[in-house]
């Protein structure tokens, strides 16, 4: 996924298992946010950034949960979200937390490419 | 293999990653996209940009002076091996009965042109380079926990537990399905041909 400003983005399509799913996510930020959140309802968000061992002199992005500091242009955020099965088509909202707006929102639809909204 | 992988990654680290995915991978560049296969390359090149310093020095140094990096420096091959080696050898798998070249090159054929050809990407399934560093870093990262518990973090477990820990000599994975160590065979047998270069 793009992140950038006046893209209007796919809905991303899931199954509609019933148990445990993980949706892997990349998300590149061509945005000019340093600080983006990301929000799901019900979904737990988890990234492999920063390092467990940090160098000296080093600056990694500050994470916590869906929330990362410090990210540059142009860097992939690779996210997992482990979402349950139970629930219908959720949003995923990707917030510039400077100023709390919105940058994108993306429909996540269950039920494969033809499922309709439900 | 410490410098290579999680938790320390001193060498992604360098390019700004945390394990051998992202900037660093160094098998993903050479897939031919369906959007357009020199575009898809460029941009490739430029998402990938250590990974393909990381290759193209691998297959140089190969060509004049023989397979270093698989032998002796590959920290997925190496992390295989030794792991092999605490594992009793009646329960290891011989995969000598195949044909490894003609396997090996097919599945690279299939790895470049999947996508292209309409059978799919490989990429990131099944990959070497993710399962190992992720199984070192999961005691430390809960995301690599998560990646390793669904259906394609297990099915990349057992390829790389059953051609890599559980083979004869802990390096079938290298020998069968490693895109990296295929182009690495390719290279060794073009310096062979060259007459003037060092081989050990």
């Amino acid at each position: 996924m793009i992140l950038k400003e006046g893209v209007n983005p796919k809905p991303i399509h899931i199954s509609n298992y019933k148990g445990a799913q993980v949706i892997a996510l990349s998300l590149k930020n061509l945005h000019h946010a340093k600080d983006i959140e990301v929000r799901m309802d019900g979904a737990a968000i988890q990234i492999w950034y920063p390092p467990v061992v940090k160098m000296p002199f080093s600056k990694w992005m500050e994470v916590d949960g869906g929330k990362f500091k410090g990210v540059a242009f142009g860097k992939r955020l690779p996210l997992y979200l482990s979402i349950n099965g139970q629930g219908e088509c959720k949003e995923l909202e990707i917030i510039d937390s400077a100023n709390s707006s919105v940058i994108q929102t993306v429909h996540v639809m269950r039920g494969g490419a033809d499922a309709g909204h439900h | 293999m410490l410098i290579f992988l999680p938790p320390f990654s001193a060498i992604p680290k360098t390019a700004g990653e945390v394990n051998m995915c992202g900037a660093v991978c160094p098998r993903m560049f050479f897939i031919f996209s369906p959007k357009g296969v020199w575009s898809g390359f460029v941009n490739n090149i430029s998402s990938m940009w250590f990974g393909v310093a990381l290759v193209s020095s691998i297959l140089v140094v190969t060509i004049f002076f023989g397979r270093l990096w698989c032998s002796h420096l590959c920290p997925v091959g190496g992390a295989s091996e030794l792991g092999s080696k605490g594992i009793p050898d009646k329960l290891k798998i011989n995969f000598s009965f195949m044909n490894a070249p003609a396997f090996r090159y097919g599945y690279l054929f299939v790895y470049i042109a999947g996508a292209v050809i309409g059978i799919g990407s490989i990429a990131c399934k099944l990959c070497n380079f993710r399962v190992i560093p992720f199984w070192a870093g999961a005691p430390f990262v809960p995301a690599y926990q998560t990646y390793l518990l669904t259906s394609m973090g297990i099915a990349g477990l057992l390829t790389v537990g059953l051609t890599g820990f559980f083979a004869k000599g802990g390096r079938g994975y290298c020998n069968l399905l490693c895109p990296v160590g295929a182009l690495d065979s390719v290279a060794n047998y073009l310096g062979s041909r060259l007459g003037f270069t060092k081989k050990n």
